[in-house]
Order: structure tokens, then sequence, then C-alpha cells
């Protein structure tokens, strides 16, 4: 045993050098471990613990109550309901057996089939162990209290409340009040919705679409404590949510019941409006779907239906539909040409059933012609040569730029819904810019009848009729009247906002609107069927052609394929003297306007003014086929 | 004289190291505290109380205790004689667990004694220690140096356990086996030309695995299985897999950093309240820790770590056999390794292995093995008398002292030493052991007395030294 033994000095050195390089060792490893405590801890301890915080936090949302929207008599449109949904939490309901046993169980309870959901719990469970899943989504009052009552005979299972949205009736002005769906990714993406999330529901369509943010409300939020696992703890913090304010319209239900009703199922848009404030009163599109199909989400299927119907039901025709006005146009242009001084009331042109231009030969509705024609009688037998002669002294681009300014042509005025379209007014420079080609002197004719390039929705149709009736004033046209706070608190009243104000010689406004009373009271009116005992209206009929195919020239409607015949258009007001209503009815592919338009409008008005005139019930609402149908014209 | 296997001498308490049983004490304090903090909050499992680990690791604490303090009556030279036994005891008790051992996780790691549940591998790390100690401590070796031959029994003493822990598979402890043994080897002389021959076999091996496709064959034949790589990958980049041992990393070095100075407080933890430290009473007690006692609280284990170390090595230093010298190196460095390596891996410095923080980490083998090795390093300390005849010379701290304070008087009633320096015979005459513990004074009357010293002289170096093995009657008082 040398080193117990001797001092050898050799031996002792080395192993001296020995301890001292194990020294540095060990204060290497600790200064290794202490440096490294010191960065974790010290240099990077705040950065792990907001890490750490974050890791056993969650903020949870609190869902708010949508806003409810309102007709103008304060009934309520949509109201939110409450469905149950049963949750399991698969962990908390035992193992296997014990979770057969717990669908054995709850089946019983609740006339479920077992089998059913224990299926349906494997799916859960196959998901997650510890989140709640939904097991029952069509919770009843009842099950929910019989659940509540053997509350303590179940474990793992939540009740969890959904709002969702209830509309007064599926099939009333479902274009006008919209529905909710998932926000899209586009949607997220755009930054609009800084507070959505993915799965959030928001409003798709109609005013629900446009009034999203005075409906929506805030959520409210909610810190929990959560383990590894994810099972929520404890609550934190809590921030309570603010309900959505409710939405006023001025849509006035008993004429939008009228409205719809007289509509029918023929395909077509009916606006009724205010000439005095532009507020609407009833909005018709048809066809329709059904707002009850969106309430929980939207079936693939019956999403792919609406899709691909001809007919296109999702379509708002009053706002987003895009017709040739028809004669009613020369509501529009009459009193552009008067306001322009290209006419005055006592012109007259000689109407010989056609007007050439150049080697062509633009005919009147009647080949026989209407002789020498003044302002009046060319709205009362709506002369197409007189309205050649007027467009074609006055231009397209002036006419464009009356018409744009004075009545809203060709541009949106904000109807507060997102589906309205600007129509189409064409101009010189518009043709170039389409077609790269030069405005051809002929072409301003049919536009001068409202046919030819120029479109218009039906909702800009009434706005000149409202124009001509209430003496020149432009409004916006509002869908809403009044937004409420949830307590019913006015938050806001949505003014009438003028656009414009034609400048016009009050009395050759005069005469066109006496001009519009014959066409409906007056003996060779073409609008007589719009006639009511003891009110005096005021109208003009309108057949917009789709195609001037000379082939069609001498068919009846019927004898047409329904995709070439004439769009029917009536709009008017009553009473003439003191207009306080405006009614624009436009019905697709359906013929002459006289005769097919015009007597729904008469009903309408009829309904105004007599308060006792009401639907009871709505028209029934049809499925819609998947293929096309014969009941709305054979295509 | 016959050395007695058990022995009670007054220097057995004089030689005893306080220090190094206290750290382990307050280590393993700190370690119950630590456990019971964590167990607060976790519910029952198994049909067991929160505190049913807790109350588990107290009775081994106690076990433990009682253990050591046997050990502590047996003198540890007789481990030199058992070594071999032990040796095929150990290695007995890997192969009869690779055949009716138990199986969790997909190792077979463990033995039922009973109701008691062993990991027969924690008791291997300790038997390799001494049985290596007692190979290198052989005359031929500690004269000699290591030859090249030399070092092939101990290839085959550390084959044997670490290919039996590799199988069961347990790469962790294994790989801790070869760690631990390690300085061992250095502590050993090599001889040239063993150096050379390691560095060139060292240099082959390296060359093998880079360049000629050895680490494919060894994936080929399963010795590294894959989950063993994705380890040492995923540690390379913890970020990226949220949810296997890179997530285990993310959550331990949160845990630890959300600590910061201070800690968050006795059951504050909310990394291992709410469980995502993994592991919190086992593996990353530490972290468990580190959160809730902060930067202080790891400084305080580290200290009592770093005290524990200290004492071991002054025991080494101060030893003057060589087996003991060897066992305690092997065991401190067997201590040393798992708590480097467990810091490491919490810290996210080193791959997630299975080693726990000896003393803090729950765990009753685990605990019950260091508590041995400790009681074993405390054993050659106190029976370093047994190897001296010059307690001057032999005793490091003295030197130390002399070096410093150049002391001339000594206290009265200490034992008076003989001065040894070659290099500075001046101070030679006057000097006196400063070795003063005043509560042994009073032991000492109890017991014989040290023959007083009248003459400085008689000690002089001149003097012919004894014969080996051969202790003076007057050294134990006649």
């Amino acid at each position: 045993m040398p080193w117990g033994r001797a001092p050898e000095e050799k031996e002792r050195k080395g192993e001296g050098r020995r301890f001292f390089w194990i020294h540095v060792v060990l204060l290497t490893a600790f200064t290794i471990i202490l440096g490294r405590l010191w960065v974790l801890q010290v240099a990077m301890g705040d950065e792990y613990l907001k890490k750490s915080e974050t890791n056993y936090t969650r903020l949870t949302q609190i869902p708010t109550t949508r806003g409810l929207i309102k007709d103008r008599d304060g009934r309520v449109l949509v109201d939110n309901s409450v469905s149950y949904e049963l949750l399991v939490t698969p962990r908390e309901a035992g193992d296997k057996a014990g979770a057969e046993d717990l669908s054995r169980r709850v089946g019983a309870l609740l006339m479920r089939d077992p089998d059913d959901l224990h299926k349906r719990f494997r799916t859960i469970a196959a998901r997650s162990q510890y989140r709640p899943g939904v097991w029952i989504n069509d919770l009843s009052r009842a099950d929910l209290a019989l659940l509540e009552s053997r509350r303590h005979a179940f474990s793992g299972l939540s009740v969890q409340v959904n709002s969702m949205r209830k509309p007064l009736a599926g099939n009333f002005a479902p274009h006008v009040i919209g529905y909710l769906g998932e926000i899209g990714q586009a949607q997220l993406n755009s930054g609009l919705f800084p507070d959505l999330g993915p799965g959030d529901l928001i409003g798709q369509s109609g005013i629900e679409q446009s009034m999203d943010r005075v409906l929506q409300g805030e959520k409210g939020q909610r810190l929990m404590t959560v383990d590894s696992k994810g099972r929520l703890l404890e609550e934190l913090e809590r921030e309570y949510p603010t309900p959505g304010h409710n939405v006023i319209l001025t849509i006035d239900s008993r004429m939008q019941r009228v409205a719809q009703a007289l509509l029918g199922e023929k395909a077509g848009a009916v606006v009724v409006m205010d000439p005095r404030n532009f507020e609407i009163l009833a909005m018709a599109s048809s066809p329709y779907f059904n707002l009850d199909d969106f309430t929980g989400g939207v079936s693939a299927e019956r999403w792919r239906s609406l899709l691909d119907d001809p007919f296109h039901p999702m379509e708002n025709r009053a706002v987003g539909g895009q017709y040739p006005p028809g004669s009613t146009f020369k509501i529009a242009l009459s009193l552009s040409a008067l306001a322009e001084g290209v006419i005055t009331p006592e012109t007259v042109f000689h109407c010989a059933g056609a007007l050439r231009m150049g080697d062509h030969l633009f005919g009147c509705w009647n080949r026989h012609g209407h002789g020498a024609v003044n302002l009046h009688r060319s709205l009362k037998e709506s002369c197409d040569v007189y309205y050649y002669e007027v467009g074609r002294r006055m231009g397209v681009d002036r006419i464009a730029k009356r018409v744009r300014e004075s009545f809203g042509l060709g541009r949106t005025l904000g109807a507060d819904l997102l589906t309205e379209r600007p129509g189409l007014v064409p101009d010189q420079a518009w043709k170039l810019r389409r077609f790269q080609a030069p405005w051809n002197a002929g072409e301003t004719l049919p536009v001068s009848i409202g046919q030819g390039y120029l479109l218009a929705t039906p909702l800009q149709v009434a706005q000149y009729t409202a124009v001509a009736a209430n003496g020149g004033y432009l409004y916006r046209p509002r869908l809403v009247k009044e937004i409420r706070d949830f307590e019913g608190r006015l938050a806001e009243r949505i003014e009438p906002e003028l656009v414009h104000r034609l400048d016009i010689n009050p009395d050759y406004l005069d005469k066109v609107r006496k001009g519009l009373e014959s066409v409906v009271n007056d003996p060779g009116g073409t609008g007589g069927r719009a006639r009511l005992a003891g009110v005096r209206v005021a109208g003009k009929t309108g057949t917009s052609q789709v195609v001037s195919l000379k082939r069609f020239q001498g068919y009846t409607t019927q004898g047409r394929p329904y995709k070439y015949r004439d769009h029917a258009w009536y709009t008017a007001y009553a009473p003439a003297e003191n207009p306080e209503v405006v009614v624009t009815v436009l019905l697709e592919h359906s013929g002459g306007g006289g005769a097919n338009a015009a007597p729904v409008a008469g009903k309408i008005l009829e309904a105004w003014f007599d308060k006792s005139v009401d639907v009871v019930f709505m028209p029934p609402y049809q499925v819609q086929p998947d293929k096309p149908a014969g009941w709305r014209g054979e295509l | 004289m016959k050395k007695k296997r058990f022995s009670l001498d007054g220097r057995l308490l004089e030689n005893f190291n306080w220090p190094l049983m206290l750290s382990m004490v307050l280590l393993i304090i700190v370690g119950l505290v630590n456990l019971y903090s964590v167990s607060l909050g976790t519910p029952a499992t198994r049909g067991e109380g929160p505190m049913s680990e807790f109350v588990k690791q107290l009775a081994f604490f106690g076990a433990g205790s009682l253990l050591s303090v046997l050990i502590l009556f047996f003198d540890y030279s007789y481990l030199r004689k058992l070594s071999l036994f032990l040796f095929v005891f150990g290695a007995g008790l890997l192969v009869l667990t690779h055949f009716i051992g138990y199986t969790a996780g997909g190792a077979t790691r463990w033995l039922f004694l009973g109701p008691v549940r062993f990991q027969p591998s924690e008791f291997v790390k300790p038997m390799l220690v001494v049985v290596l100690a007692a190979y290198f401590s052989g005359k031929e070796i500690s004269t000699k140096g290591l030859t090249v031959l030399n070092i092939l029994p101990p290839l085959f003493f550390i084959g044997v356990p670490f290919g039996l822990i590799l199988m069961q598979p347990d790469l962790g402890t294994s790989g801790l086996l070869l760690f631990t043994i390690f300085p061992l080897f250095l502590f050993a002389r090599f001889t040239k030309p063993l150096i050379v021959t390691v560095a060139s076999v060292v240099l082959a091996a390296s060359l093998w695995l880079a360049f000629f496709g050895g680490f494919q064959y060894l994936q080929e034949k399963e010795i590294i299985r894959p989950y063993q790589i994705q380890r040492v990958f995923t540690h390379k980049n913890p970020e990226e897999d949220h949810n296997g041992k890179g997530w285990q990393i993310i959550q331990s070095k949160s845990a630890i950093g959300s600590g910061k100075i201070l800690g968050r407080g006795f059951h504050g933890g909310t990394q291992q309240k709410y469980g995502f430290l993994p592991a919190p009473k086992t593996d990353f007690a530490f972290s468990a820790l580190a959160e809730e006692w902060g930067f202080l609280g790891a400084l305080v284990v580290l200290s009592l770590f770093y005290c524990l170390f200290c004492s071991a090595f002054s025991i080494i230093r101060r030893s003057k056999d060589l087996f003991g010298k060897l066992l305690t190196l092997g065991l401190t460095s067997l201590i040393f390794f798992q708590m480097f390596i467990n810091i490491l891996m919490v810290t996210g410095l080193f791959p997630v292995v299975g080693i726990p923080l000896p003393f803090v980490s729950y765990g009753g083998t685990s605990l019950l093995v260091t508590m041995i090795s400790v009681s074993l390093i405390a054993n050659v300390g106190m029976r370093r008398y047994l190897f001296q005849d010059d307690p001057v010379i032999e005793n490091p701290e003295v030197w130390r002292k002399r070096r410093s304070l150049r002391i001339t008087e000594s206290v009265p009633l200490t034992r008076r030493l003989k001065p040894y320096d070659p290099d500075d015979p001046d101070i030679f005459p006057e000097y006196r052991l400063p070795h003063v513990r005043p509560w042994l004074k009073h032991m000492r009357k109890s017991l014989v007395s040290a023959p007083a010293i009248t003459d400085a002289r008689d000690f002089a170096w001149t003097k012919p030294l004894r014969p080996e093995g051969s202790v003076r009657p007057e050294d134990f008082g006649g």
C-alpha cells in the first residue's frame, strides 16, 4: 500500500495534481449549472413565467345575445331561441362498461336509442377524453327537467345552452332579413371582424349581414385555470357580455305579407316605398328560400339545391335583379328632358308607327302610329316614337348624366342591403370602355324607351316613381328605421337623407304627374287594371323585351319559350294628389305590364288604403325541387 | 495487531465527517418537503392517498438511516474480500430481472421482493464501484501502474452489467455506469503503452461510427433503439415536438424559469400543480423545486451537494488506503454524475434520460442506495486512522494550516504532533497540531488518552519508519 506507507514525493505530487483537476471539474460543473439556472430563472424568468401562466390559464369567451329585428310597429321578426345540448366528458363517464351503462340509462330516461348514444359517445371519446362533446343536440325542456331531477345519478354530463336565431316565419321576407352562417376564411382574413374567430356566426345576407356590427353585441370573457389535460378547473375573472342592439326596420309586415302573397309563385319582385322619405315598406322577391333551413346551419344538399335552382331563389330581385326597365323609364326620361329643356309639355312629335334612323327603322309598339303626340299622350299611351325623338335630341350622355344624378340609376344609394346592385346606365365612355367601340347614334333610341343596354333594379324604378311623386326629391332608400339597445333605449334614429333634388319647373312636373294619372284613370291608358275605387292612382306600365328576336315578333307570350318572354313592369303611386305610397311590381317573363303587373300593383295599393286587408296565412313555402319544374314556366 | 471487523474506537467519532452526513440529511429533508408539496395537489391514484408516496419515501428514509448506521460499524476494507461475490450477486440479480422482472413502459427493470419493488440496476452501480476499486487497489497495479493487459478485467466487470442493463433497456443507467467508472480509471496511473492503445482504439471507434457506417450497424442490430436516438435528436430541437420528450423539456424549463429568484412559494408552482410538469416527483423533482423556491432554493440545494462532494474529497485526500480512496471516489462520482446529468436534463442541456436526482427525487431504491453510498464514504473517512502512521503529514488540513498560519504554539492538552517538512525545517521543532475539537476533549477522557509528548525530538524525521502494516500499541493507548 504505497499511499499508506511512505512519503514518496513523486506519488504524492501526482495525486495532488489529480485532486486539482477533480476540483476544477467539480467547479466547472457547478458553474455550468448555476449559469444555466441564472439564464433560466433570472435572465429569462419573466418570459418563462408568462409562458407558464399562459399554460395554465385559458381565456374563454362568453357568448352574447344577438339583437332582435323588428318591423316598423315593433313586432319581432327575428327572435332568439334557446336550444339545449347535452354534453358528455368521456373521462368522467367512467371506463368502457361505465360508458355503456351511462348510454343505456340516459337512453332509457330521455327515450333515445342507447346504441346510437353509445356510438356517438365513442366518436366523442375518440376525439378527446377530457373535452366535453355534444352528445344530444335537441334536448327539450322536459328532457332537461328529467335530467336535472336525476343529476346526482349521472357523472360526466353537462348541459350547454345555445342561442339560436328564430325567425317569426321562415318565409317572411327572407331576402330582407337574411340568415346567419359561420364566418368564412376570407372574412376572417379581411380583418373586418377582429373580435371573431373560426366557428363564430355572422350575418351572411340581408339585414343580418348589413347590420351585423350593430346586431352582434360584444362577447364576454372568462379567465379559467386549466390543467395539462385541458380540464377547466376554476374561474379567475369574468367580463360580462353586452347584448347586441335591436334593429327596427321600415318594413310594414302587413304590406310585406300582402306583397308576398300577391307575388305568389311567380318569379319577380315587389317594392313598396313611402315617397315622402323613401322608407321601404315592403320588399318581396320571388321565388324565395326558407329562413328555417338556415337556423343551426344549412345542410349541404339544401344549399346545393338552392344554388343549382335555375330561378335563383337566393337572389333578392328587388335590389339585386337588373332588368331593362322598359316603358317605366319614360317617367325618368320625360322628367330629365323637361329639366334639361329639351322639350316642354307642349312639344309635339309625330308618331308614324316607327322612326327611321339611318337605315334602321325603330318601331313604336303601335304599328299604326299615334299621330301627333304631346307629353301627356306620350305617357298615357306610352308612345315609343315620342321618346325616340326625345332621346335623339337629348343624346345619350345627357340622358345618362341626368338619370344618374336625379334618380340614382346606374349606382347604388345604399338601401341597407349589401346585395344591392347598381344596374347600368350606358353612355359613350362606357361603350368605349366596355366594347372598345364608339357609340352609335342609333343605340340611343332603345335606351330612351328603357331597353338596349339600360338596366335597372325594381328598387331604382321605385326611386324615380317616388321622385315624380314627391316633387323631385331623391332620398336614400332605407330599410332601417331606428336602432335601439337591448333595453329599448333609442340608440340611433335614421333620418331621411336627401341625395339630390331635381331642379324642374313645378308646372312641368305637374304635367308629368297628370300624364301618369291618366295612364290609370283615363280610357285608353295602359294601366287601367290598377284603378282603385275612391283613390286616384298614378302609374306607368312597362313591358321590357328580353331579346329583340324577329322570329318571336308575331307570337303571344304563352307561345314563346319562357326565357324569351317579356318582363312585366308596373310602377305606381297613390293617392295621385298627395302620394303616400309607391308600388313597383316586376314579374319576370310574364308578358305585358298592363295585363300582368298592373293588377298585382292594384291589389297592393288597395291593401294599403284598406287597413283591414291582410293575409292571415302566408303562402305555403314550397320545397324547391332539385330540377327545374314546370310551374314557373317551361324552360 | 489484527484488524477488527467491527471496531469501536474514539477516533471513529473523531474522524467522523459530520458535514457529509449533515448535507445528506438536509438534502433528503429538502426532497421530502418538495415531495410533500408536489403530492398536495395530486389526486389519489390507484386507491392510494395522495400522500402515500411521501409516506413511503419517509419510510425508506428511516430504513436507509438504520442501514447507514449499521454500515458505519462495519469495516469497509472487508468489502474488498467480498467484491467478487458482490459482482456475481449483482450480475445474477440483473439476469434474474431479465427473466422474471416486472415490465413497465417497455422496459424490464424491476424485481419484486415481497411487496417491495426495487431496481437491481441501482444496486449494481455501487457494486461495480466496489469491484473496480478492489481491482485497481491491487498491489501490482498500484505500484506499477496500469498496463494494457490490466485493463481487460475491468472491461469485463463493466461490460457484463452494462450489457445487461442496456438489454432492459435502460440507456440512462448504463450510460451513467460508464460515466461513474471514468474517474476511477483516471485516478490510476496509465503506462505509456496503454495510453497509446486507448487513444488509437478511441480514434478507430469514432472513425467507424462517423464514416464507416457503424451507426447504421448498431441500429440494424437493435443495440441502439430508435427512441433512444430520437431522444438525442429531440433534445436538439425541443420546440418542434410539442407532445413528446421535447414537450417535457419545454415544460420543465418553463417551470424552472417561472420560479425566478425567490420562487413561487410552497405549493405555489402552477406547472407541477396543474400537471404540466412531467414526473414532478421523480425525474423532474428539481424543476418542481426550482419553480417553488426559485434560484435561491436551487442555490441551497446545489450548495448542499457541493458541501457533500467537498467532504467526500477531503476524505479521499486524507485516506491512506488506496481501496478506500478509490471506493470513495467511485461512489462520489456516482452521486455527482447522477446529480449533474439530472440537472442538465431538466434544464434542457442534456437529453431526457431517466436518471433521478439523488436524495431529492422520489424513489425508494435510489434513496437507499445513495444513503448506503454516503455511509460507505463516511465509513472510509472514519477508518482512516487504521492506515495512519504519521498524523501530521497525512493530514492535509494540518499542512494547509501550517503553511498559512505558521502556528508555533499549540493549545495545551491537545495531542502534540510531529512536524515534518523536508522543505522548511525552520518550523520543525515547535510544531503542534492545531486540530482542535473541543467536544472530543471530554470524550477522550473516557477512552484511553494519547501519550503525552514531552519532547518533540522524539518524532524527528530522521527516526526510522515503521515496517508496513505495523501499528504501535501506544497509538491505541497501549
